[in-house]
């Protein structure tokens, strides 16, 4: 492990030499985040690393894909008022993203028993930003509780390599159902009173007509994938 | 220590198993139903169950050296699956706790495969991948169930490349026939890969891939290379994101594409990236069994899961998440 992190720091630092790492912040799914200064800034480096398990071909293809969508998108919402770090510098052929620091924690790490009632609030406030991106036709595409970090009471949504502009309700319906989903693997039995408070924002933005709609989608999603046994009698 | 015989029929299969509460297996026999063309029929594989129950039943018991009377309990597989399936192995277990007055034990065939897993890797609290033709989930413990991290929104995997190898006139089970294909293949082709936050879908790559073959511009080689390639590495990054997420050190898959080395080899690549041990479920115990049903009927029983006669109804669409799992503590 210690090995593998060093020699992807050094790729990096060969790549761009004229940052200054100074520690790592955390090996997600996708990419390596290191905290690193910048023309005197304090960013966060965001380096999508090949993956020795999947072709080459699809390795590259899906890195530079992701990198240009995280990069575009982010800015996008910048714009419409979403709160997301600053992107600083964007590459795409060397898969590197340099964005603003922000000093917070993960929505996973909060200990709920003792937040319930300021993860409630939260929840509203999460569920009205997602309501603005889905008005707006951006999807983020990877709702989960490692990509919403808080900072001194603040939300800042994070990790867009998911994500893609389209006003297609299905698309709407599965961002939601991700991160309901996720809401309910995490703090089960918090999690129908968390999920209101989710589409209580939601309608805040688009109306309960709206809000509705998707909710009527979300049920139909769920009658999809884990319930699928049944459906495989019929191909 | 609690020994008990379960049944498995939920699908395809016909399973007897015979196992203790402390992981020994005694007996573990079963036969597969193969449809001589199409997808599986219901009411067909049910057939076939009835057909060869008596025989595995005898079969399990005399491997095992056990008489029946020496079994603490009857352990059947009461969902998720096939109605007319389920039916066959629910009055058999029903038939054989009456007969010989044992306790019946309900089991969830899902749980079945990740306590089977657990079992024969020795990991104590994995990531699990549970990938056969009806299933494809991520799934670990928390707070006394296990959790979905992740699961096909649509299609499952072994259903996804099952069906493309009856359209290229292959049969049951597609998915090791198709792989043996892809080994010849070379060139990759883009194809759509659809991971949706911890989720993925197979339906459009299917379609996708058929369309392929349709317009005849590639070689049926490289369109398996890459259904296989996408499939298998949509899989991988999924279960990359849940390992990342649920920050554990081991991973293990289960189901019957557990058997796939492909497949196999970039779990276990990731896994290593991540600093994580990976093992996968003995091919004796990947595709459905009646082991697994049997051993975790054992812990089950151990704990005092049984239900009564009148309660024991097949649920074709039983949840994994909804089954409490007394026999492990977070
Ligand atoms: N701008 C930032 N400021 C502070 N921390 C950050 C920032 N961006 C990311 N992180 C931290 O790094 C982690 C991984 O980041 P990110 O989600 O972007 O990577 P990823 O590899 O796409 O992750 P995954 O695919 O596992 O969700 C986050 O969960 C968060 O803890
Ligand atoms: N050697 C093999 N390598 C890879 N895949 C295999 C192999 N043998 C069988 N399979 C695939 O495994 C799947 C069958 O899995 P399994 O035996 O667990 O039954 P199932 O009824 O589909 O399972 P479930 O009800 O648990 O979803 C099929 O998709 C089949 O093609
Ligand atoms: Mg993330």
């Amino acid at each position: 492990m210690e090995k593998r992190l060093s020699s992807l720091i050094n790729e990096i630092e060969n790549i761009k030499k004229d940052i200054h790492i100074h520690s790592v912040v955390g090996i997600g799914a996708e990419a390596i985040l290191l905290l690193s200064e910048w023309m005197g800034y304090r960013s966060i480096v965001k380096y999508r690393y090949s993956k020795r398990y999947r072709n080459y071909t699809l390795d590259v293809l899906l890195r530079k894909r992701r990198t240009v969508r995280e990069g575009k998108i982010m800015i996008t919402c910048k714009k419409i008022g979403i709160p997301v770090p600053s992107v600083l510098y964007i590459d795409d052929e060397q898969f590197i993203i340099l964005m603003e620091y922000i000093d917070g924690i993960v929505l996973r790490d909060i200990n709920i028993s003792i937040n319930l009632s300021t993860v409630k609030e939260m929840l509203t406030e999460i569920g009205e930003y997602i309501g603005i991106m889905h008005k707006n036709n951006i999807i983020h595409g990877d709702l989960t509780l490692a990509n919403i970090i808080l900072k001194e009471g603040s939300i800042f949504f994070i990790d867009f390599g998911l994500s893609e502009f389209s006003n297609e309700i299905e698309k709407q319906g599965v961002d939601l159902h991700i991160f309901m989903r996720a809401l309910e693997s995490m703090w089960p039995s918090y999690s129908s009173d968390l999920t209101r408070k989710i589409f209580e924002g939601y309608a805040n933005i688009r109306g309960q007509k709206t809000a509705k709609r998707i909710k009527d989608k979300i049920i139909e999603i769920r009658r999809r994938g884990r319930y699928v046994s049944e459906r495989r009698k019929n191909i | 220590m609690t020994i008990v015989l379960g049944i498995e029929s939920t699908a395809h299969t016909f399973g007897v198993g015979i196992a203790s509460s402390d992981g020994k297996i005694f007996a573990n026999v079963n036969d597969t139903y193969r449809p001589v063309s199409g997808g599986i029929h219901p009411r067909e594989a049910s057939e076939h169950h009835s057909k060869v129950a008596y025989k595995i039943l005898k079969e399990a018991l005399s491997i095992s050296n056990f008489s029946i009377k020496d079994i603490d309990g009857i352990a059947v597989a009461l969902g998720p699956g096939l109605g007319p399936c389920l039916r066959v192995g629910a009055t058999l277990a029903r038939f054989l706790s009456v007969s010989y007055n044992k306790p019946l034990v309900p089991v969830n065939h899902a749980v079945a495969h990740i306590e089977i897993s657990r079992l024969d890797t020795g990991f104590k609290d994995p990531v699990i991948v549970y990938v056969a033709g009806g299933n494809t989930l991520i799934t670990s413990f928390k707070d006394g169930r296990y959790r979905i991290f992740g699961e096909t929104l649509d299609m499952p995997l072994g259903n996804c490349l099952d069906t493309f190898a009856r359209e290229i006139g292959l049969s049951y089970p597609g998915v090791p026939k198709v792989e043996e294909i892809a080994k010849k293949g070379k060139k990759y082709i883009e194809m759509p890969y659809s991971v949706k936050g911890q989720d993925l879908s197979y339906s459009g790559l299917l379609t996708h891939a058929l369309e392929r073959l349709k317009e005849g511009k590639y070689s049926l080689e490289d369109i398996c290379f890459s259904l296989v390639e996408t499939a298998y590495s949509m899989l991988t990054e999924v279960s990359e994101r849940a390992l990342a997420f649920l920050n554990k050190n081991e991973l293990t898959i289960t189901g019957g594409l557990a058997r796939s080395k492909i497949l196999c080899m970039k779990l276990k690549e990731m896994a290593e990236d991540h600093g994580a041990l990976f093992k996968a479920v003995s091919p004796s115990f990947a595709g459905d069994n009646g082991a697994m049903i049997a051993y975790t009927g054992a812990l089950a029983l151990n704990s005092g899961v049984t239900i009564s006669l009148e309660e024991s109804y097949v649920s074709p669409l039983w949840r994994m998440d909804e089954v409490d799992i007394p026999w492990r503590k977070d």
